[in-house]
């Protein structure tokens, strides 16, 4: 079944979401993400790009400055609701992993 | 500097980037691409042998490299632009252990519609030559038309299998992943066969063409060419060089750009296609040879000409030549239906008159109208000429036929034998005795009828 769009999301979604917490560009983003997650996950500038896009479609991210060529985000209100909505379904999934005996 | 040109079927971006990591460690960086309905032509610059990690990306109308905002931050993550046209870009990066411009499917998606668009785009442009050359439907251009119908069918039945299960596999949430091998190889194997094909048969059939004379269906063949060659010019000079990113203006450049280029290309094949409008007669014997080759363009079939099954008007051009009209003789030309004068043949001084005539029954019947008392010798089963002479002529040896429509004197050395039939110039003649009463009132008869 298709997945709805941003009802839970992708991992780097949800880095790139993190990382827009403080206004950052595109390079700084790729950086971010990297350090946000201890080099575990990278993502590339297409993706980026891309995210970038749909996030600011969806009013999840908005546009802060431009210099030149490069551009500058930062998360909104909606975005943080999202983010916030998928840290907790992420560590409601922790605690039933626990419940379960996995962990 | 040493280059050399590649071409490839395939227009996975990984099987791409792989096979441009490749070349670079052989040492050839590339230094340009060009998309085609036969597949990608790659060009490329000898250089050191090096380790490059290349990425081959689709361009679609927001995610297009042209949008500058995603070349920075390609060019920011190392990955620097090496060549782009309107459908794809290709970036390279020094470090091998870069992270990849699409790190996951997020960009799949924009991809395969991207690519998708793009190829209707190439599909698009390549029907339209091919409906050109439809147009035209002449002997190579026609083979041309089909050569090509052939491999867009090819191309966009794969296009749809690899469409078709990227979608679905984004759909299930799964990874976008390129054409198996095995299909790949397939698809190349079927696209080379009908090029190989192809590109063995033109040379033979350009041959063919020019042994029998039929110099204007090779000349037709350059449309196509020359369209192309100019859609090539005209998109290197002026719609490359537009600055709009709006789809529908570029779309209207590319369409202005190919009409401008099928005038031209139209305008410079002009002297060998548009003078086949120039109509000419063609007058032949039931034999199918050709025994009039004039320019006669007021003369309807009906007072001269041949007989053709379907149609009674025929026409042929400067450039066609004998063998051609040979060949549509004998495809059009078969029994006479009717009895139309053929030619009118007279003897120098007009002492003697030659009528031939294409039909026996009417040979007959004319000359018995024409004169009473005569005699007409029947001899053979298709007889469609009639042939007047006096005792003293058909005893000489040489006769000088004077032929009305050229003004020309022919000679010959038939002697006319009485009561016998001869073949000259490939037409059938009958012997017929008529005496000088005879012959002047066939001469009064003949002066009647103008």
């Amino acid at each position: 079944m298709a997945r709805e769009q941003f009802q839970t999301l992708s991992e780097p979604m949800y880095y790139i979401l993190l990382s827009l917490l403080e206004e950052c560009c595109g390079v700084d983003i790729m950086e971010k993400v990297k350090k946000i997650s201890g080099g575990r996950v990278s993502v590339g500038p297409g993706t980026v790009y891309t995210l970038l896009a749909r996030f600011e479609e969806n009013e999840m991210i908005h546009e802060t400055k431009r210099e030149g060529k490069k551009r500058w985000y930062v998360i909104t209100q909606r975005g943080r609701v999202q983010l916030l909505n998928e840290t907790l379904r992420l560590k409601q999934m922790l605690l039933d992993g626990k419940t379960g005996g996995l962990l | 500097m040493k280059t050399e040109r590649k071409w490839l079927f395939d227009y996975e971006g990984d099987v791409i980037a792989a096979y441009l990591e490749e070349k670079a460690r052989q040492g050839y960086r590339l230094s340009s691409f060009m998309n085609s309905v036969f597949g990608m032509v790659f060009h490329f610059d000898e250089a050191e042998k090096t380790e490059l990690k290349y990425s081959f990306q689709v361009l679609g109308r927001k995610a297009a490299s042209k949008d500058s905002v995603f070349k920075t931050m390609c060019r920011e993550a190392g990955w620097m632009l090496v060549y782009q046209n309107e459908f794809n870009a290709v970036f390279c990066n020094r470090d091998l252990d870069a992270e990849p411009i699409y790190s996951d499917d997020t960009g799949k998606h924009t991809e395969v519609m991207s690519s998708y668009k793009n190829y209707k785009k190439i599909f698009l442009s390549a029907f339209l030559v091919s409906f050109l050359s439809e147009m035209f439907r002449r002997g190579l251009l026609q083979s041309f038309y089909w050569f090509i119908l052939a491999i867009i069918l090819i191309q966009l039945i794969f296009y749809k299998i690899w469409d078709h299960r990227a979608k679905k596999a984004m759909q299930e949430g799964l990874s976008v992943q390129e054409l198996p091998k095995k299909t790949r190889k397939l698809r190349n194997i079927l696209l080379n066969s009908v090029i190989g094909l192809y590109f063995t048969a033109a040379p033979l059939i350009m041959l063919y063409h020019a042994y029998i004379g039929q110099y204007n269906k090779i000349a037709v063949l350059l449309v196509p060419i020359f369209t192309l060659l100019f859609m090539g010019i005209i998109e290197r000079l002026i719609v490359r060089k537009q600055k709009t990113e709006e789809s529908w203006i570029r779309t209207l450049g590319f369409f202005g750009a190919f009409i401008v280029a099928v005038v031209l290309a139209v305008v410079c094949v002009d002297p060998l296609i548009v003078t086949e409008s120039e109509s000419y007669t063609l007058t032949v014997t039931e034999e199918g040879e050709i025994i009039g080759n004039e320019e006669m363009p007021y003369f309807s079939s009906l007072d001269y000409g041949f007989r053709p099954t379907a149609e009674r008007e025929f026409s042929v051009s400067t450039f066609t030549s004998v063998a051609e009209k040979m060949m549509l003789v004998h495809e059009h030309v078969e029994i006479p239906s009717d009895d139309i004068r053929n030619i009118m043949l007279s003897v120098e001084d007009f002492h003697y008159i030659i009528y031939l005539y294409q039909n026996e029954a009417t040979a007959r019947h004319n000359l018995a109208e024409m004169t009473e008392g005569m005699y007409l010798y029947e001899q053979g089963n298709s007889a469609f000429d009639a042939v007047y002479v006096d005792e003293e002529v058909y005893k000489k040896e040489e006769y000088r036929w004077y032929d009305e429509w050229t003004g020309e004197y022919i000679t010959t050395t038939t002697h006319f034998d009485w009561r016998d039939t001869y073949i000259l110039d490939g037409s059938h003649i009958y012997v017929v005795r008529i005496s000088e009463e005879e012959l002047a009132a066939l001469y009064e008869t003949l002066s009647a009828r103008g």
